[in-house]
């Protein structure tokens, strides 16, 4: 029985055995048969692409003893030692583990000795984003301008991490995460190898969980087997790798798209019933909402799907509108089951608002560029009334507003109640400090309504509805909130632009706005209420 | 003998360097009776005791010193903040020009500098004595030619097409484009190098492939998009970096509207946004006359709200920035 893992053991020994990446093995071949190997290589790319595999290859090909202008040939002396890792000359580096100054200047005493046994001394640099910035400026002096006899190759995941000046002495190559069909042979080939009957249909889930890495889909393979023995079914593989493999992914898909509420919540309840999973369950709709996605929006081609899969989904694809699917995405993608795990009630939820709300949404106007959260929240009754014209102030608005203060409700100004909607150059100039916050406070709901053009509907001036207006501090304006919620929304930057906006406009000069969070239960409410004062609710209905 | 290699072009210095070292003689020989210096330590008496030792079984020396013209570069105020006793004194120069002026018979003398100007004062006192080089960095034309001739070099062939491609995407660090060159060649292994090459090989060409998709994303092509983003998912692509790319995008568009209505010039404005790749700059220059104010608005707004689902945990990033690029495009069809 082998006891090496399966990456190990079935780590491509030629160039052309790497699979995928053609762009890569067909340059080296070339360069080895014409004889001009670079003296630096820098192989980049997601992890289980061959970086490293492609590395020892072509170290073993330019040191391969029988051949040496092509692929090795893994019979020779030298080959064997490479394979084993015992070889005197092919340095392998662990850039992650040797990350200073002075492991690349003892690197760089020994580069200029001449090989022991093979042609060429080969330094493979793993990891080499890990160099520290010293270190890297060390080994960019001998990576310029190496002695003859060496060969340098670097292999990192992280590009962009490397100096330039490093990247631009080496010749640079990119792997490419590996396409399904490419894994699929890989793992068929392996599992013929190893005796294992495994159905195609699993090999291509392994593949598609993979995610481009043949490392991982090696080891998922290895894993199955190691669990189930040489006979793997599809549905063991669907079991141990998460997927619920369920049809009734697509039925809730179906129903979403149909707005059917009702048959998606029994279907939610039956799988419940099935005792399956319901994150993986959920996690199968995100990926089914996902292909619709793509598919609505003309790229499904670039989708790596059978035929079978995409007619149905195509279907549904034409009769959904984009907003819908992006709304189910969005509620299904951001579903966190959590610990409970028998719960129906976060998928049922996402499923209402995905599908229902739809409605409701088209009233609204899509040209509101204000973004969805703080309209969301802002409570529909308190945004109602100012769908109404500005110019005529709702009396139910305005009245309870007054009252709102009744401790200080001695209305010092009131000849400018009746002043209508040319706020901008109204004659609040007089208005400092001491008496007007007041003022401010009496005539806090008519300055919203006779907001600037564009502004009253905004979600700014529902939040101001919602504010209390605390105190003038020469040109901040601080309002007071009832509820933290409120308060975030208003100070996004947006929002608490418009606001400074209407308020300037108001009081004829430029102003800040700052936001403060008051629980109700302060003691200065608490007074007030003791007087005799009463809440009045507009603002939070 | 004195050269002196001065320019921007590093990559023309160094092959310059390499013919002298040929001319003077076998490089076994040479390896025994060559010293580099750091131009901004050296001294006098090193440079000159270095000068004036006799040959080792070989018939020449070979001197190198690295930024030694640097040091008396008028323009670097920023070196002489600094106050090391190394920066150049201006009596300095005399002394090491007059001490390099009676360099003996058997010494071969390389100064290589980079960004050296005319008016250097050591320069012009040494123009005289040595063979001045300049290799300033190369023009579009200069660069194809020296592009075809490289491929020729190697034996190769390559279409006019696929020339102007290839500047694209790299630029005029002829490092990396000797690379690139090299790679193209053996990768075509004797047939010309087309368009669809330098595609599939050309690292660089990743990125250009990031902005056909940024493009596509913010001219309200999402079919066009989604594609493009599957297929820099396959090719390694994280979401997370081209969340970056694109936010750096819109943010270089952004800067380049602004400073361009602040009437700066192309050069203030690729200086002062520090882009070395005129690809880049070329490009976001084309999107910034394209987009108004308001949809680039609109990207970023929606790219702060994916930025922040992402690292929330809310979304996992590749679904992410489906629903990001569905969105964005959605939103034109309805108001354009």
């Amino acid at each position: 029985m082998a006891s090496k893992v399966f990456y190990r053991k079935w780590r491509p020994q030629l160039l052309a055995e790497v699979v995928g990446q053609e762009h890569v093995t067909r340059t080296l071949l070339n360069a080895l048969a014409n004889e001009r190997v670079s003296h630096a290589y820098l192989f980049c790319g997601p992890r289980g692409t061959g970086k490293t595999s492609t590395a020892r290859s072509l170290a073993k090909a330019v040191n391969c003893l029988t051949n040496g202008k092509g692929e090795p040939c893994n019979s020779c002396d030298m080959c064997q030692a490479i394979t084993e890792g015992r070889a005197l000359d092919v340095i392998e580096v662990d850039a992650a583990s040797n990350t200073g100054v002075d492991d690349i200047r003892s690197l760089r005493e020994k580069v200029n000795y001449a090989p022991n046994q093979a042609h060429y001394k080969v330094y493979i640099i793993d990891e080499v984003h890990m160099l520290s910035t010293s270190a890297s400026n060390a080994l960019l002096k001998t990576l310029e301008e190496p002695p003859p006899h060496v060969i340098f190759i670097l292999a990192t995941t992280e590009t962009h991490k490397i100096l330039p000046t490093i990247l631009s002495r080496c010749q640079r190559f990119d792997f490419h995460r590996l396409s399904q069909a490419d894994i699929v042979t890989k793992l068929s080939r392996i599992s013929e190898n190893e005796g294992i009957t495994i159905e195609p249909e699993a090999l291509k889930l392994i593949a598609r969980a993979a995610t481009g890495s043949m490392r991982d889909a090696e080891n998922l393979l290895q894993q199955m087997m190691t669990y189930y023995g040489n006979e793997i079914t599809l549905q063991q593989a669907q079991t141990l790798l998460g997927y619920s493999g369920d049809r009734r992914a697509t039925d809730l898909v179906k129903n979403i798209v149909n707005q059917d509420v009702a048959s998606g919540v029994s279907t939610i309840n039956e799988v419940n019933n099935d005792g399956l999973d319901l994150r993986q369950f959920n996690r199968d709709v995100v990926e089914s909402l996902r292909v619709l996605l793509l598919l609505k929006t003309g790229s499904g081609e670039s989708l790596e799907l059978t035929i079978d899969d995409i007619s149905e989904l195509k279907e549904l694809a034409t009769m959904a509108p984009l907003t819908q699917i992006l709304k189910a995405i969005k509620q299904f993608g951001q579903l966190d089951l959590g610990l409970d795990n028998y719960s129906t009630l976060p998928l049922e939820l996402a499923l209402v608002d995905g599908t229902l709300p739809e409605t409701e949404e088209k009233g609204r106007p899509v040209r509101q560029p204000a973004p969805e959260p703080p309209a969301k929240k802002t409570p529909p009754k308190a945004a109602q009334p100012e769908e109404k014209k500005a110019t005529e102030p709702e009396p139910k608005v305005e009245e309870p507003v007054a009252k709102k203060e009744p401790v200080t409700a001695e209305e010092p100004l009131p000849a400018e109640e009746p002043e209508p909607a040319t706020a901008t150059g109204i004659d609040t100039g007089p208005l400092e400090a001491g008496g007007a916050i007041e003022q401010l406070q009496t005539q806090w709901s008519k300055m919203i309504n006779e907001a600037p053009e564009g502004m009253g509907k905004t979600p700014a001036a529902a939040l101001l509805r919602s504010a209390r207006p605390k105190e003038i501090n020469d040109d901040t304006i601080v309002l007071s909130f009832k509820y933290p919620l409120h308060k975030e929304n208003m100070e996004k930057l947006d929002n608490q632009k418009i606001a400074e906006k209407i308020v300037s406009s108001f009081l004829g000069r430029s102003c800040k706005v700052r936001c403060v969070y008051e629980h109700e239960n302060n003691h200065l409410v608490k007074a007030a209420l003791a007087r005799g004062a009463q809440h009045d609710n507009v603002e939070e209905s | 003998m004195l050269h002196v290699l001065i320019g921007e072009d590093d990559f023309s210095v160094r092959q310059a360097l390499e013919e002298i070292k040929k001319t003077i003689g076998d490089p076994t020989a040479l390896m025994s009776n060559t010293t580099v210096f750091d131009g901004r330590q050296v001294t006098l008496e090193q440079l000159r005791s270095a000068c004036e030792t006799v040959p080792f079984l070989s018939e020449k020396r070979l001197v190198i010193v690295e930024g030694l013209l640097e040091r008396f570069e008028s323009g670097n105020r920023t070196g002489r903040k600094k106050p090391s006793r190394k920066t150049g004194q201006p009596e300095e120069y005399k002394a090491i020009a007059d001490g390099i002026k009676q360099l003996p018979e058997f010494t071969e003398l390389v100064l290589i500098g980079g960004g050296v100007k005319a008016g250097n004062p050591l320069l012009r006192e040494l123009a005289a004595t040595g063979k001045v080089r300049t290799f300033p960095r190369l023009k579009q034309a200069q660069l194809s030619q020296w592009i075809t001739q490289r491929v020729k070099a190697n034996c190769g062939s390559i279409s006019p097409q696929a020339v102007n491609l290839l500047i694209r995407f790299v630029g005029n660090d002829l490092w990396i484009m000797a690379g690139e060159v090299d790679k193209l060649t053996l990768f075509v292994g004797g047939r010309r190098i087309e368009e669809e090459d330098i595609r599939a090989v050309v690292s660089y060409a990743q990125e250009a492939n990031i902005f056909a998709m940024i493009d596509a994303v913010l001219e309200f092509r999402v079919g066009a998009a989604q594609s493009l983003y599957q297929q820099l998912l396959r090719q390694g692509v994280t979401p997370a970096h081209l969340m970056v790319m694109l936010s750096r995008q819109v943010r270089i568009i952004f800067q380049i509207k602004e400073m361009r209505g602040r009437k700066k010039t192309r050069g203030e404005i690729q200086s002062k946004l520090g882009l070395t790749s005129d690809f880049v700059l070329r490009k976001a220059w084309d999107q910034a006359d394209r987009y108004s104010p308001a949809r680039l608005r609109e990207v970023y707004h929606k790219l702060l709200e994916t930025d922040i689902s992402i690292k929330t945990g809310k979304l996992d990033g590749e679904i992410a920035l489906n629903i990001l690029i569905a969105e964005l495009g959605q939103r034109g069809t309805v108001s354009a």
